[in-house]
């Protein structure tokens, strides 16, 4: 399914998704890097995300999209590229994250010393958008580099070489999880060039339509307690009584696939959901609260019609 | 007891009941457990559902009004049985897996109960027994068991409906404890002469053996435990009263300093030297002693199969004093280092889950944290930032290397000395600090960070410091050596550290953090000294909080981070800011050391830049 028509079905302003229509018109789709538009797995839920999202981008801003683990930040992300038909790079920070890492390094091409691009200057020259994945696991002082890319002068100075202008197609996504072992607060000269969007945690009627959509024929009572099982855990990894290993949304749908495939549902969870952790008091304490919601025993028949 | 050998667990139940409550801002008044100790899942929901549904407050108010009297342990099981049928109602229809729950739940009782010994049956209440028999044979389906009439009516009447709101739940609950008990609790109240009568009454209760209970279900009131330690510690001082040690008696002291801690670490001439700059001023009739325990040492002395401690070398000890009186003392302060060292890992042992997994945390944060401070050393590399005076290689000698990138060697330039007070006023929770010293110390060796762990305490004129962890040694176990007795003056350890560190290391390039886990509150025997001599003012309020303050600020000024992880009263708290400012943590309880260390460390690099 094309994803406007989903955006229509969601129920998003049609004055934005008009905009997103001419967005796409003036910056048509196509290039050397066709490929790299994505077709998103999963699709993002929440109405009020989407329309705040879309204008931010619209509006030529980069967004930040700030929230815990399973909120959908990536899958926010890869939805947006998909929707406005760009070209999409991701870059996952990481603590040794550097200039060079980011914009391009120095290489030798046989005769001479020359520039090989990074996903930063990629995304800038061909108006892709660029995922910059758990941002504040760098250093603030490594990402000084995206300051001018960033905020209105829209250029890239590479040292010894060019500048690189940013096309005006191309945005920039940052994606972080404050309070996530290994990171830091981004400075104020960084945060001030995002647009900063609170995820919230997935709504449960959400939930469920996204369990309804990828596994059609689920049973929706068992499915609902599929859904507060994900909201307790999330509840309990906010209260730090657990870690976010846990948290895994993907886990659970991975969980569910499993039961689909015959896997009785304590061994789907404690596959997909509890081994995520490998610290045993914690596998304990996920233990108690899937057995507090789903038994062990409960299988395919059970879950699917 | 419960309260101590049932933390993992304890925290388990709190889960539990939090989960089910759906809210985690409260504390329970209950937590269940089965009678081997291990947390009872299906009945730490009930309690967490009786917030759910019901609300706390209430139900706390009603628990209340009995808890004096002896029975209440009866009527608490009793009515957790009635609430129990009236929360499952409630809720099964929004958790279907409840009914599954609640029947594994009675064929456990039935499973136990065949396990049950003789002795185990004769400490039952045979009254709340039968009711839980009643109730389980009716959830799983068996007969009933054989009850007189009143006994069935109890039951029928505990299967209080689902229908039933939290009004209704304390009027069923009011009503039974009345008509099968002839107790009314707002009687009890007003006739059992309030707090004091309370008091005596639950002293009674505790000395109710005859009908001590020990059913299928241990339902514990939370929290009491808790609230008696906070104010509640009072130094008890086996010595010779506060008295001062006098000129004679330093001889004697020195012996038992000696017999009870080893022979000091330091050259004569190089203590002479620390004790000519340190002890000076307030301290000035004071002495120093350091010793350095080896790994492996148990305590600081041996004793030989009388109990007496064994001289020289072989014990570890120094010389054995002369005086009978003197060396019964010193052997029985190797007694009690060797006995707490037993203890302290037997706490660490039953609450490694805990405290793996705050070491697991805390490691992972610190290296973030000081990963900004490592310096990673350059390495050639065929990409990065070009070298551009070895660009010629590249033409002449083939050789694509020219450029640089950071390299894997990297180094901290951090180091962490974490001193521990051991004075008597810390007795109540040596294990406890032990455990939090061993998690600090391994958590910074994992983040690669060097750290060394001293303690301290005052006795006899005397402060002894005694390094029990050294920067090369890994093994932070050594923690468990920490016990505790003697006064502590900490203006003088604070001022002994700041010579060690600035004696030890000399490099610039290090950055000091020295952590004191302290209650701030010091106090010795030995008065502040005037003139070089024992004075009149006694060593302990605020003065003696202001010295240990100048203490504290003189290290700061020499550019070593000084800070506290306070565990003390809240009547301290004043104390606390007054020597560390605002580096300090406050740790409730051992759960919340990681991230409130954590804080600290942010809060103290960040004043530094970092």
């Amino acid at each position: 399914m094309d994803l406007l028509s989903f955006l229509t079905q969601e129920g998003i302003s049609p004055d934005l998704l008009g905009e997103v229509s001419a967005f796409r018109t003036e910056h048509p789709a196509g290039g050397d890097y066709a490929e790299r538009i994505p077709e998103p797995a999963y699709l993002y839920y929440g109405r009020e995300i989407w329309e705040k999202a879309l204008a931010a981008l619209l509006a030529g801003g980069n967004l930040l999209l700030a929230g815990p683990k399973a909120t959908g930040k990536n899958v926010l992300a890869e939805n947006l590229a998909a929707v406005f038909q760009r070209p999409l790079w991701n870059v996952s920070f990481h603590i040794n994250t550097d200039a060079a890492s980011l914009i391009g390094t120095d290489s030798y091409d046989g005769e001479k010393v020359v520039f090989r691009p990074g996903p930063v200057a990629l995304s800038a020259g061909y108006g892709g958008f660029c995922i910059f994945d758990e941002i504040n696991m760098a250093k603030n002082e490594a990402l000084a580099v995206l300051h001018s890319a960033l905020d209105f002068r829209r250029v890239i100075e590479v040292p010894g070489y060019d500048r690189i202008t940013v096309d005006p197609g191309a945005r920039f996504i940052a994606t972080m999880n404050y309070g996530y072992a290994g990171t830091r607060d981004l400075n104020e000269a960084l945060s001030s060039r995002f647009m900063i969007l609170s995820m919230p945690s997935i709504a449960k009627t959400d939930l469920e339509r996204l369990l309804s959509r990828s596994f059609p024929g689920i049973r929706p009572q068992p499915a609902g307690q599929f859904c507060l099982l994900f909201e307790e855990l999330d509840k309990k990894a906010g209260h730090q009584e657990i870690s976010e290993r846990a948290l895994d949304l993907r886990g659970m749908l991975d969980a569910i696939g499993l039961i689909q495939k015959g896997i009785r549902a304590g061994d789907a969870l404690e596959m997909c959901i509890v081994n995520k952790s490998f610290d045993q008091y914690e596998q304990e304490l996920i233990r108690d609260v899937i057995k507090s919601r789903i038994p062990a025993e409960l299988g395919r028949k059970e879950l699917f019609e | 007891m419960i309260s101590h050998s049932r933390q993992d667990a304890s925290r388990r139940a709190l889960n539990i009941i939090w989960n089910a409550a759906g809210r985690y801002n409260f504390e329970p008044p209950f937590l269940a457990f089965r009678s081997d100790g291990t947390s009872d899942s299906y009945f730490n929901m009930m309690i967490g559902l009786a917030d759910k549904w019901l609300g706390s407050s209430g139900l706390e108010s009603f628990f209340r009004l009995y808890s004096g009297c002896r029975e209440a342990a009866e009527f608490d099981e009793l009515l957790w049985l009635g609430l129990e049928n009236c929360l499952f109602e409630k809720e099964v229809r929004e958790r279907p897996v409840l009914l599954r729950l609640r029947r594994e739940r009675g064929e456990q009782f039935f499973r136990d109960q065949q396990q049950m010994s003789r002795q185990q049956m004769q400490l039952q209440s045979m009254r709340v027994y039968d009711q839980q028999q009643a109730r389980w044979a009716f959830v799983t389906g068996r007969p009933l068991p054989l009850m007189n009439q009143r006994g069935k009516a109890l039951a029928e009447a505990l299967r209080f409906s689902g229908d039933l709101d939290s009004r209704g739940v304390l009027d069923e609950m009011s009503r039974i404890l009345k008509e099968f008990f002839r107790f009314s609790a707002e009687e009890h109240a007003a006739s059992s002469g309030g707090a004091l009568g309370r008091k005596i009454q639950s002293l009674f209760r505790k000395l109710d053996t005859n009908r001590r209970l020990k059913p299928d279900v241990l339902l514990i009131r939370n929290g009491g435990a808790l609230a008696e330690t906070e104010d509640g510690i009072h130094l008890r001082w086996e010595d010779a009263g506060r008295a001062p040690a006098d000129s004679s008696s330093r001889a004697r002291d020195l012996a038992y300093i000696r017999s009870c801690f080893g022979e000091c670490s330091l050259p004569e001439a190089a203590l002479h030297a620390m004790e000519q700059e340190v002890c000076s001023g307030h301290d000035a009739a004071c002495r120093l002693w350091f010793t350095v325990s080896a790994a492996g040492d148990l305590h600081p002395g041996k004793e030989d199969e009388a109990g007496h401690l064994q001289s020289g070398k072989e014990g570890g000890a120094g010389a054995v004093p002369t005086d009978p009186k003197l060396a019964r003392e010193a052997a029985d302060t190797v007694r009690r280092a060797a006995a707490q060292y037993a203890s302290n890992l037997h706490y660490y042992e039953s609450n490694q889950l805990l405290i793996s997994e705050s070491i697991r945390k805390l490691s992972g944060e610190l290296e973030t944290v000081f990963s900004s401070m490592m310096k990673h050393l350059p390495e050639p590399s065929r990409t990065g930032s070009l070298n551009a005076s070895k660009a010629y290689r590249a033409k002449l000698l083939n050789d694509p290397k020219i450029f640089l990138r950071d390299g894997e060697t990297e180094e901290n330039p951090c180091r962490v000395h974490i001193l521990l007070d051991a004075s008597q006023s810390r007795m109540h929770s040596q294990e406890r600090i032990a455990s939090e010293a061993y998690i600090l110390a391994e958590s910074l060796e994992r983040a690669h960070v060097p750290v060394e762990l001293t303690i301290f305490r005052s006795l006899r004129g005397f402060t002894v410091l005694n390094r029990i962890k050294s920067f090369s040694e890994r093994d932070c176990r050594q923690a468990f050596r920490y016990f505790a007795g003697g006064w502590n003056r900490d203006a003088l350890a604070l001022k002994a550290m700041h010579y060690l560190i600035r004696e030890q290391d000399l490099s610039s390039d290090h950055l000091h953090l020295l952590l004191v886990l302290t209650d701030a509150s010091p106090s010795d025997a030995e008065p502040f000294s005037e003139n070089g001599k024992p004075g009149s003012r006694l060593y302990e309020g605020i003065p003696a909080v202001e010295d240990a303050g100048l203490a504290a600020a003189a290290l700061r000024r020499d550019g070593i981070l000084t800070a506290a992880v306070f565990h003390g009263s809240s009547s301290h708290m004043e104390n606390v800011s007054r020597i560390y400012g605002k580096e300090y943590v406050r740790i409730r309880n051992i759960g919340h050391l990681a991230a409130g260390f954590l804080d600290l460390i942010q809060m103290l690099l960040q004043e530094q830049g970092f």
